[in-house]
């Protein structure tokens, strides 16, 4: 057993526990526990974005594929997606918290006057994140296994119990602190290990020219990526990334884990500033982690499980400290997003599927409780499948949610049987074509990837439903009551310093565009 | 090309940003602009 790691870990553990404890104290009533009693700051919720976003998948999965030749599709994805921070904070979630709801679901059921239409959005939620959420929990236990060499289902149960714990007692108020916290956590620990990687293989602008220099390893920098890894040509890689950019990009708009954050806001510019931070801080974090791991082929070129790549490099390449803090982060990033689906998951069951019972805060913790139960299960018995499983989620949400959400607010002739055929037609054809992907092993061509088909079909499902049906009175009416501003929002000073905010986006992706250029491009095309 | 990769995130990005700026100057504007309206009967 690796001590000092494990050490490191339970310690950490220990913080977030501990401060889950102190924060259920001012858990005082509902909105308290399900969405932090609608005051968070902009701190809080950017921070939750980040950390219910950042998981093992990136530390794992984009890493993995960085160093195994695709960092350029990667990176590009990754960067491209988080546009969606700004169109679903300004397009949808202002609407989202004016509805004063307390769930995503909650909100359709308002918006189309539907029961069916919260039905099918609880049922694809609670399935989702609940798959998502096993896909995590693996991870995590991959990862603690892996560095500490304590028995995986030890491993699995002891993060389970700890973001249960934290999750159950403390609500979305807990999860909020605790996700602002790791959050920093795992930032802070990805900016010193690609400092200290790059420094271990020659220095940051050294390791990129050895890289490009060397004709084995230049394609793990190039544009096209190296070919054969993912697609046989570089305009094939590139579309791949384009096309889940797009589908990550409205998970970062539309996804549960993620703009239910906004209903935690205490008021509409907090949500539209809080894109900002979570645009910088996963593009820088996804940015390090990519080609952090592409530098460990100049240390070693031949890792077997390339998983693993950003645990052997904290292991072997870092000072032992900050290779613990690496690890912490890491795991801290896991247990951050568990938290935020446990969250969710209790507050849809409670919200959404037993909406009549009176005790709602009892009913989220048994239903978390019982959750966290089949999670454990269901991840001991079934073999480690995380990146699958999380891209599953992913592809789900932006086939089935996405169209609905944004024309929901931007749509006065989407009526509610237009929007419920959508997103069933979106969730069961991204759901088949995924399963019979995996299930036959066939890789579908780039042009038929599961959520672009999906997303593509919920629109046409969108269009016809709500052509042969009319909108209803209720339908209209609850339409224009998400566009009626707030008093609260209306003061001048508050709407100009968030259109300057919104101002600033504009030159931060012209910066992130340069950041890039000078600490990729440049550097690679002068040594090629 | 990288370069042009790098240029396309910073334009994907900007552009976002400049949508949700006049989304926003459409919606919040109207309701300065009312007061505005206001004053000047006043």
């Amino acid at each position: 057993m690796n001590d000092i790691y494990f050490i490191g870990m339970c310690i950490s553990m220990l913080i977030y526990i501990a401060i889950g404890v102190m924060v259920s104290r001012k858990v005082k009533n509902i909105d308290d526990y399900y969405v932090a009693g609608r005051h968070a700051p902009t701190f809080l919720i950017s921070g939750s974005l980040i950390a219910s976003y950042v998981g093992v998948a990136l530390f794992m999965g984009d890493a993995a594929e960085s160093y195994g030749g695709i960092f350029s599709p990667i990176v590009f994805l990754a960067i491209m997606q988080t546009a969606g921070y700004i169109i679903g904070a300004v397009f949808f979630g202002r609407y989202l918290r004016r509805s004063g709801v307390m769930t995503i679901p909650e909100f359709f059921n308002k918006r189309f006057a539907s029961k069916p239409m919260k039905v099918i959005a609880a049922t694809t939620a609670i399935i989702t994140m609940s798959v998502y959420l096993i896909s995590i929990v693996q991870g995590i236990g991959t990862l603690m296994n892996t560095v500490t060499g304590v028995d995986y289902k030890i491993c699995v149960t002891l993060a389970l119990v700890v973001f249960t714990f934290i999750t159950v007692l403390s609500g979305s108020r807990g999860v909020l602190i605790t996700d602002t916290l790791m959050a920093s956590v795992f930032t802070l620990a990805m900016i010193l290990a690609a400092l200290f990687i790059s420094h271990r293989t020659g220095g940051w602008f050294n390791s990129i020219e050895k890289i490009a220099s060397n004709p084995d390893m230049s394609s793990l920098l190039s544009w096209s990526g190296k070919l054969g890894v993912l697609y046989d040509s570089g305009a094939e890689n590139i579309f791949w990334a384009f096309i889940y950019g797009i589908v990550w990009m409205s998970v970062c708009m539309v996804g549960p884990w993620q703009c239910s954050r906004y209903l935690m806001a205490k008021d509409e510019s907090t949500v539209v500033k809080s894109a900002v931070p979570a645009v910088i801080g996963i593009a820088l974090i996804e940015f390090l982690a990519c080609i952090a791991a592409v530098f460990v082929n100049l240390e070693n070129p031949n890792l077997e499980d390339t998983s693993k790549v950003m645990i052997w490099a904290s292991m072997n390449m870092m000072p032992k400290i900050l290779g613990v803090i690496l690890m912490t982060g890491i795991l801290a990033a896991g247990i951050s997003s568990a938290t935020t689906f446990l969250s969710l998951v209790g507050a849809s069951v409670a919200n959404d599927v037993l909406v009549n019972k009176k005790n709602k805060i009892a009913i989220g913790r048994v239903t978390m409780v019982i959750v966290s139960a089949i999670v454990l299960c269901l991840t001991l018995t079934n073999p480690p499948q995380i990146f699958w499983i999380a891209y599953l989620g992913g592809s789900i949400v932006s086939a089935s949610w996405m169209p609905v959400a944004l024309a929901s607010i931007l749509s006065k002739r989407l009526t509610k049987t237009g929007a419920f055929w959508g997103m069933l037609v979106g969730f069961v054809t991204c759901f088949s074509l995924k399963l019979y992907s995996n299930l036959t092993g066939i890789t579908l061509p780039v042009y038929l990837e599961p959520s672009f088909v999906g997303m593509i079909l919920n629109c046409i499902a969108m269009i016809i439903g709500s052509v042969l049906t009319k909108v209803t009175v209720e339908e209209k009416q609850a339409r224009e009551m998400l566009f009626i501003v707030p008093d609260g929002e209306k003061n001048p000073d508050s709407v100009k310093k968030t259109l300057n905010v919104v101002k600033c986006m504009a030159i931060i992706g012209l910066i992130i565009a340069a950041f890039l250029i000078v600490f990729w491009v440049y550097p690679y095309m002068r040594a090629l | 090309m990288e370069i042009v990769l790098c240029v396309f995130l910073g334009l994907w990005i900007s552009g976002a940003g400049i949508l949700a700026y006049y989304w926003i100057k459409k919606e919040m504007s109207s309701y300065i602009d009312t007061n505005k309206d206001k004053e000047n009967k006043q």
